[in-house]
């Protein structure tokens, strides 16, 4: 699979190959991070993290990718590494990136602090039944429309798998309020 | 169909957010929205909860993939819980013969050095016995127990009574080696 290839892959939704195809990228990542002072756990963190900025960047149509997938999520995996290392109050044994490579500082920090703002959403949606997760699964991320996704799922009909998404967030919004009272 | 008024509004706001709303529609929300800063708060929720399955179909579908993931390190621990039982059944067992071994020499007619180790200590114990229980007991106990005591030599001789030498091998023809004769030359 080629680099376009694979962004056409996720941008279908259908990311699964590509993300396997991807791994391919990762030994380099863990060479780096095991020599910059962290561990095999950090490594697979900071991989997954690069593949989750990679797929929502390249599902932005105007997203032009100015190097190869590989050395995209390389630069990302040194930004969000340097970023961890500075959090730990480690003193960072990362040289300076060389900014004319490539530039991702700006969507890496725009990410984590996505993720520092909603990351407890994970735990809910967990807690959420396999029946909830899959219709927000086919809407909210697949974008299929109510009618497939009562064929696809079987519900006698579209009203019905309407009214049980509308169940699943009356229950999601209520685990989140419930967690942020308690925090 | 009728729907419970919380779920008519969840179905509002998601109209909202989808830009499905009629322009009258869609005025009339941003009213209510404006003066109910509960509205507010929950129009957002939904909207973050919206937004977050993206990350977290992709972080699912990553779990799978990863080569370390879940399924993975499962055939890992089968592997190495595998390979801990057969360990823990080796141990059992060598360690079962092992005194299996120990008991019967220890059952073995013979005076090897730890029964006749015993016999002394009864020995010692009935000569202080008749002694007085004062300080030098445990010197005349020592005194009293050394002569019974098989020296080491004696020991090594009654036990290689009871083990005798293997007897020197018959003589045989030269072997080559693979173990058949070698042809006469």
């Amino acid at each position: 699979m080629n680099d376009a290839e694979l962004i056409a892959v996720i941008r279908n939704k259908e990311p699964r190959p590509a993300l396997q195809e991807l791994y391919s990228h990762f030994p380099k990542v863990r060479a780096l991070i095991r020599h910059k002072g962290g561990n095999a756990q950090d490594a697979a963190d900071v991989f997954q993290e690069s593949l989750i900025i990679f797929c929502k960047k390249v599902s932005d149509p105007s997203f032009q990718l100015t190097a190869s997938a590989g050395t995209y999520l390389y630069s990302v995996c040194w930004h969000l590494w340097k970023d961890m290392l500075q959090k730990r109050n480690r003193e960072s044994r990362l040289s300076p990136w060389p900014e004319s490579t490539m530039n991702v500082q700006e969507e890496v920090h725009e990410h984590q602090d996505k993720e520092k703002k909603f990351r407890y959403l994970d735990q809910i949606l967990d807690q959420l039944g396999d029946k909830c997760k899959a219709i927000f699964q086919l809407y909210y991320y697949r974008k299929q429309s109510m009618d497939e996704i009562a064929r696809v799922l079987n519900y006698g009909s579209e009203q019905s798998a309407k009214n049980q998404k509308y169940k699943c967030m009356e229950k999601a919004r209520e685990l989140a309020k419930a967690i942020t009272l308690h925090s | 169909m009728a729907m419970r008024n919380e779920l008519s509004e969840i179905e509002k706001t998601e109209q909202y957010l989808e830009g499905k709303l009629s322009a009258a529609d869609k005025a009339l929300f941003e009213q209510a929205l404006q003066a109910d800063p509960v509205l507010q708060q929950e129009v957002m929720l939904q909207q973050a909860i919206m937004d977050r399955m993206e990350v977290h179909t992709l972080k699912s579908i990553i779990r799978e993939v990863h080569p370390g993931s879940n399924s993975s390190r499962f055939n890992l621990f089968l592997l190495f819980g595998g390979l801990l039982l057969c360990l823990v059944a080796a141990y059992v067992y060598y360690t079962y013969t092992g005194k299996s071994e120990k008991a019967k020499l220890a059952d073995a007619p013979l005076p090897v050095a730890s029964s006749a180790h015993t016999r002394t200590d009864t020995h010692t114990d009935t000569a202080s016995a008749s002694l007085p229980a004062n300080t030098q007991t445990v010197t005349s106990r020592a005194i009293v127990s050394k002569p019974v005591l098989p020296t080491p030599s004696q020991a090594s001789d009654k036990a290689s009574e009871a083990h005798p030498p293997t007897p020197p091998l018959p003589p045989s023809y030269p072997k080559t080696s693979d173990g058949k004769p070698a042809p006469a030359s």
